[in-house]
């Protein structure tokens, strides 16, 4: 099924004269009755995949945040435009368009691979693809959604005008009209057995006889909606019935496992790769400590604090440290200098034997000389029990709130705002109480919802950077006055 | 109550078991067709032993290895679970994911300690005829929900042996309802939350303060038994305390002021009186009707025990099983004449056994296995054998449809 080799993308996409007839996606939307059979290549398959994830991830923290719905889904449009964008019919070239859906399609089935091993995943995966389809649904214009509502099948009846006279009571006792609908034709009805319209049942805002539900065309999406949940439900249990059978060599099976760990912490950014220096000014050694007090996410800190206090920090530590100071923009001749001044307590020559090799290779200019990418949260939250760690993780209630009071009690963080932070901790978001930390002690440029640039955190370097980057808008906007 | 009645030591629940319990009655009532399928041999039985050891995850491959493992056990209840994927015994040689609850009769339980709030005649664990009452309103409105709204037909109820009632709905589709929609349905049923505080909370299913069309059919029922259950019966306006509950409905505080005073000054005035001066009030003022509707809702529409219901593996004692405190047979029960049901007028297991000592001593005869035909526990056998009968000859249509379709 999905054949390496490059190609084939462009292959059976010869550029025609637009025509929406022949679209292979004829529907914006998709209820991913059918699987893809095209060729892709390895690198499609993942990158469309990990797109996908990063929308899904913040739904997923929206639900955590209690985002309302209308803030969820404009944040969820906006991931959608940068990373899996789909657009009408009337808008794109119809080239595009097939393109576009084509990913939609392809990310949709190898996220199920990936996320329908357990139980656990497989109802988060159910959610927060749910969501993604009702904000889709919801964007989409009238005549494309009874387009796309058309071309499938969902067994419902319409209710005869015979039948619509008979329960005219009921009916409009169960469905209020308000004023301004009174002088519409009436409407049209759609029968269905109740179990398709648990949710409406549920509220008893609907009218049953029978066991069938008379629901009206307005809440028509109901049975949208549990249709396409439900379905997604029954297939993730078959393909996770079925997965152990994938006759597959050694590349699939990296991926979706990597995949599959990527709700934890929120995949999402670019900083995941992040290895070289960000940051266009050059840091010097003396200048760590002032930073790490205005824009160190906790976790580095204390490591910073556990630095300064015992003059030392253990192989872990110093890994984990290091490599955040080198992407934040400390040059290596800076490092050595940062390095050997807090490790006060040894001599030149022991620091020189034992440490500075270190320093030297995590910047790439000893052994294989690779250049170490700093550890994004997934890799601090998912690392074994002999690193630091995330604190929000780590640290007991009692410790995390006494560390986040004395780390950022100065820029603004009260006890009052502790509940809110401890709440996500407990619930295991630890991204998302770090981003509320971040948004709390930036609220001068942040307001709540606006995580960092518009995302949870992910990657302790993001945090250190956007935090940079807003003091150095202020102190500009101050100058310019 | 003479002693002999109450009387539940092991010898007599051995006794019972052995002469009269109706096991094929169950078996068949569970099973839906003679022949023994995965709705029996897959099905959970929780034995309460002797001593309140509790032994979950049995199951049997036919009435006769059920009847054999009571009578080993001799238990003083036992209740039904559900259908598993798998035999319920085999369960520890499973793999924890292959062994899943699939169907289960949808399940109602209705108890009068929901309704300690408003009963003025018992409490806690007594139940009287008028106590009665309540439940027999709840039993109307949720049997005529359940048909008419759901379209469900195989009703079962099952009287508990002391103040409560059990619904079992063996419909096939309600069968096979997941938790979630089984969840749904209680959430249409429910319009009270018995653990919601009375005074605290004010009930709120009203739409734009209009009643769903499933409440007003419910509320033409119970408009007809107030009167007498909540007025004449229980008198639950009768004391200072009460009037007071009927008062936080009304939310004009003037009305509430002279209602207050009149009724103050002259304490003799019955429930009905009161009502009477709240009906006055509202003919000129029909505003009030809502408030008054309420009321009636609050006071008589049935309070569920709602986790009973909304999960296939939640375990309820089978059918004439004996309750260890009244001695009393849980028997299932005729809804057309649920009104003159009579909760102390059910057999005892004492009075069982006795029953069968005297038709011993007249005919002398060697002792049969269906003992149960010659004593009171007949009608009550032959009501859900009757029911039964209709299980199966729904599953016989059903199979002769499948060999004709092709």
């Amino acid at each position: 099924m999905f054949k390496g080799g490059h190609g084939s993308l462009n292959e059976s996409y010869v550029p025609q004269v637009a025509n929406h007839g022949v679209l292979k996606y004829p529907h914006r939307m998709n209820f991913y009755d059918v699987p893809p059979t095209f060729d892709t290549t390895i690198e499609e398959f993942e990158r469309c995949a990990l797109d996908r994830l990063r929308i899904l991830a913040e739904i997923e923290s929206s639900a955590a945040r209690n985002r309302t719905w209308e803030e969820l889904k404009t944040v969820t449009r906006a991931q959608c435009e940068k990373y899996l964008p789909l657009n009408f019919n009337l808008v794109a070239k119809h080239n595009d368009l097939d393109l576009e859906r084509r990913r939609d399609h392809l990310s949709h089935f190898v996220l199920r691979l990936a996320f329908c091993r357990s139980e656990d995943l497989r109802r988060r995966f159910v959610k927060a693809e749910t969501t993604l389809f009702k904000v889709r649904y919801d964007d989409d214009m009238g005549k494309d959604r009874d387009a796309f509502l058309d071309s499938r099948d969902f067994n419902w009846t319409s209710v005869g005008q015979e039948e619509q006279r008979q329960y005219k009571t009921e009916l409009e006792a169960a469905y209020p009209v308000s004023k301004s609908e009174l002088d519409r034709p009436s409407e049209k009805y759609y029968k269905v057995k109740w179990t398709r319209v648990p949710d409406l049942v549920e509220r008893r805002k609907v009218f049953l006889k029978e066991g069938w539900a008379y629901v009206p065309s307005r809440e028509q999406s109901s049975i949208v909606f549990q249709e396409f949940e439900t379905h997604l439900e029954r297939a993730l249990e078959m393909t996770a019935r079925l997965l152990p059978r994938l006759d597959e060599d050694t590349r699939l099976l990296p991926i979706l496992n990597n995949l599959s760990q990527g709700f934890l912490a929120g995949i999402s950014s670019e900083w995941s790769n992040a290895s070289g220096s960000t940051n266009t000014d050059e840091i010097k050694a003396e200048m760590v400590d002032g930073m790490a007090k205005k824009h160190f996410p906790l976790c580095m800190r204390t490591l910073h604090e556990s630095l300064q206090r015992d003059n030392h920090l253990k192989h872990f530590g110093r890994l984990q440290y290091g490599l955040f100071l080198k992407v934040l923009g400390l040059s290596v001749e800076e490092a050595v200098a940062f390095w050997r001044k807090s490790f006060s307590r040894i001599t030149d020559d022991k620091f020189n034997k034992e440490y500075k090799y270190n320093i030297r290779h995590s910047y790439g200019l000893e052994g294989k000389r690779a250049n170490y990418p700093a550890k994004s949260c997934l890799q601090i939250l998912t690392g074994g029990p002999s690193e630091y760690g995330c604190p929000y993780r780590t640290f007991s209630p009692e410790n995390l709130q006494a560390a986040l009071l004395s780390s950022y009690s100065q820029q603004g963080l009260r006890s009052v705002d502790l509940p809110e932070i401890m709440a996500a901790v407990k619930s295991s978001h630890f991204h998302v109480a770090c981003t509320r930390v971040f948004e709390i002690t930036h609220s001068a440029d942040v307001r709540k919802g606006d995580g960092v640039g518009g995302e949870s955190v992910t990657h302790p370097n993001q945090y250190a950077a956007r935090s940079i980057e807003l003091e150095k808008a202020a102190k500009e906007a101050m100058d310019v006055e | 109550m003479p002693s002999a009645e109450i009387d539940v030591s092991p010898e007599v629940m051995l006794t019972f078991y052995r002469r009269l319990y109706p096991f094929k009655t169950i078996f068949n009532w569970l099973n839906h067709e003679h022949a023994p399928s995965r709705l029996f041999t897959h099905r959970e039985f929780a034995f309460t032993l002797q001593g309140d050891v509790y032994l979950r995850y049995q199951s049997f491959n036919n009435a006769d290895e059920l009847k054999k493992q009571v009578c080993q056990l001799n238990p003083t209840r036992f209740e039904i679970g559900p259908v598993y994927s798998a035999r319920p015994r085999d369960k520890k040689t499973i793999r924890a994911g292959a062994f899943s609850p699939q169907v289960r009769e949808l399940v109602f339980d209705i108890d009068m300690t929901d309704y300690d709030p408003i009963r003025t005649c018992c409490k806690d664990a007594g139940i009287c005829k008028k106590c009665w009452g309540f439940i027999a309103a709840a039993v109307h409105v949720i049997d005529s929900a359940i048909r008419d709204e759901f379209g469900y037909e195989k009703l079962i109820w099952v009287y508990s042996g002391r103040r409560g009632i059990h619904l079992w709905i063996s419909d096939k589709e309600a069968m096979e309802l997941t938790d979630q929609q089984r969840k749904s349905l209680v959430g249409w049923l429910t319009a009270i939350h018995p653990t919601a505080k009375e005074s605290s909370k004010k009930p709120n299913f009203r739409f734009g303060g209009k009643l769903p069309p499933s409440l007003q059919n419910a509320l033409q029922y119970l408009k007809t038994i107030f009167g007498e259950l909540i007025l004449t019966e229980q008198d639950c306006f009768e004391s200072e305390e009460g009037y007071e509950e009927l008062l936080q409905y009304i939310s004009d505080s003037r009305t509430v002021e002279s209602l207050r005073t009149k009724w103050e000054d002259s304490p003799s005035r019955s429930s009905e009186d009161k009502w009477n001066d709240l009906l006055r009030i509202a003919s000129s003022r029909p505003n009030l009707i809502p408030a008054l509707e309420d009321v009636i809702i609050q006071y008589t529409y049935p309070r569920l025990d709602a986790e009973v219901s909304k999960h296939r593996n939640h375990l309820l004692k089978a059918p004439f099983c004996i309750h260890p405190k009244t001695g009393r047979v849980c028997v299932p029960l005729d809804v057309t004449s649920i009104d003159k049901f009579d909760p102390e007028g059910v057999p005892t297991v004492g009075q069982l056994l006795q029953e069968l000592d005297a038709i011993g001593r007249e005919e002398g005869a060697a002792i049969s296995h269906s003992d149960w035909e010659k004593t009171s526990l007949k009608p009550y056998v032959d009501l859900l054998d009757r029911h039964s009968q209709g299980l199966m000859d729904e599953v016989r249509k059903e199979k002769r449809k499948d060999d004709v379709s092709w």
